[in-house]
């Protein structure tokens, strides 16, 4: 039964015109209906009005879903607002930031350092948490025997901190960078790391793996593992990266837990 | 830098705080200008900044330890040569120990550089004047 557009075209002169009309333009009004639910136009709903292109609208991302905008035109990603189940960060600039602001799991911290001895992260922190932290320095210069930190609440602690690191480099050495069981920060490294790492403030242990460069066109690899091994003072700010060097680059924070 | 040297009032050891308000609340700190956190030293019941030759004696421990176990990374991988000899030596078996001798010379004689170097980076590190002329000394083995 197809949909006759302007199915009327008396003249006056053909016989049953008028009932051959009629009765098209119920076939139209039957084809209508059928885009109403039940077949009603009186249901005042049209059929599939709840996607667009084939895709339904949802608070709860999954595959071929529109997640909405929120009321203030933000794709809010917040716990508060979509329940995701999707591995998704939403990402917050701290670079300039002035106070400790607390991650939310899902997201990602970025800051962008430029020129400076030291970057406070401005997360503020707790226990139970996981965090993933990427370094990535702009510049390549010899550093040997000065280390790179990670101050927790942006302070050092006398002989509180365990750290060890391997290394591996291109012109075939191998052997321990470093070792200590008192150290006053979580020691990092020492050249030009750029690094990926995981730290945990419950066990307060960090591990990474990262490559350095050491000011010339030799590359290396490095293990390192850290502890915290004091958990009298509490951990409430993820802390300070120092550098024993003017350096630039950028840090990206991702809380997992 | 400035840091802000207190002691903290539970765990009773020395912190350098690096922001102002990472000092905890009502405890007294001395703002301090160093080059690293690791230059305050808490002596006799007082925060100090290291005096340079402090700073240049831990500084040039901190190289010997750094040279000790890159040397050791270097002999290892022949250490199996001096156990062979060794072995044989302990059997008084002479004839074996001039055989391994032979057979192995390019690796002893490359131990034997290893050792040499390592002295004189040892005396190097002992004779800088200053901290600058010890951040100078890179420690990296050259010789085949």
């Amino acid at each position: 039964m197809p949909y006759t557009k302007r199915p009327f075209n008396f003249t006056g002169t053909l016989p049953n015109q008028i009932l051959n009309d009629l009765e098209l333009a119920d076939d139209n009004f039957d084809i209508l209906a059928q885009a109403f639910v039940n077949n009603d136009p009186a249901s005042e709903v049209v059929k599939n009005a709840d996607t667009v292109d084939g895709f339904h609208a949802s608070q709860t991302p999954a595959p071929n879903v529109i997640v909405p905008l929120d009321a203030s035109g933000i794709l809010d990603l917040s716990a508060t607002y979509v329940k995701s189940s999707v591995y998704t960060f939403r990402r917050v600039d701290l670079t300039n930031a002035t106070s400790d602001y607390m991650l939310q799991v899902g997201e990602e911290a970025y800051i962008r350092f430029s020129n400076v001895t030291s970057v406070p992260l401005r997360i503020q922190t707790d226990v139970d948490m996981l965090y993933e932290i990427i370094l990535q320095q702009r510049i390549n210069i010899n550093a040997n025997t000065v280390y790179v930190y990670l101050n927790p609440n942006n302070t050092t602690y006398a002989s509180s901190f365990s750290i060890l690191f391997y290394y591996w480099n291109s012109n075939g050495g191998i052997s321990w960078a470093h070792y200590t069981n008192t150290d006053n920060a979580f020691k990092i490294y020492n050249q030009t790391p750029h690094l990926y790492m995981i730290l945990e403030t419950t066990r307060r242990t960090l591990k990474a793996f990262l490559n350095y460069e050491a000011g010339d066109n030799v590359i290396g690899f490095g293990i390192l593992a850290g502890k915290w091994h004091s958990n009298l003072a509490s951990w409430t700010s993820l802390g300070t990266f120092t550098f024993p060097y003017t350096t630039s680059g950028y840090i990206l924070v991702r809380r997992l837990v | 830098m400035k840091v802000w040297a207190y002691i903290h009032p539970q765990l009773n050891i020395l912190c350098c705080a690096l922001l102002p308000e990472a000092v905890p609340e009502g405890v007294q700190a001395v703002e301090l200008e160093v080059v690293s956190p690791d230059d305050v030293i808490y002596d006799n019941g007082q925060i100090r900044v290291k005096t340079e030759a402090e700073k240049l004696a831990e500084e040039k421990q901190k190289k010997l330890e750094e040279l000790k176990q890159y040397v050791a990374s270097l002999l290892s991988p022949t250490d199996y040569v001096i156990t062979k000899i060794a072995e044989a030596q302990i059997r008084n078996d002479t004839e074996e120990v001039e055989a391994l001798k032979q057979k192995y010379s390019a690796q002893l004689q490359q131990r034997e550089a290893i050792r040499q170097w390592n002295e004189q980076m040892k005396q190097a590190i002992q004779n800088a004047q200053n901290l600058e002329e010890l951040m100078g000394i890179v420690i990296e083995f050259k010789g085949e």
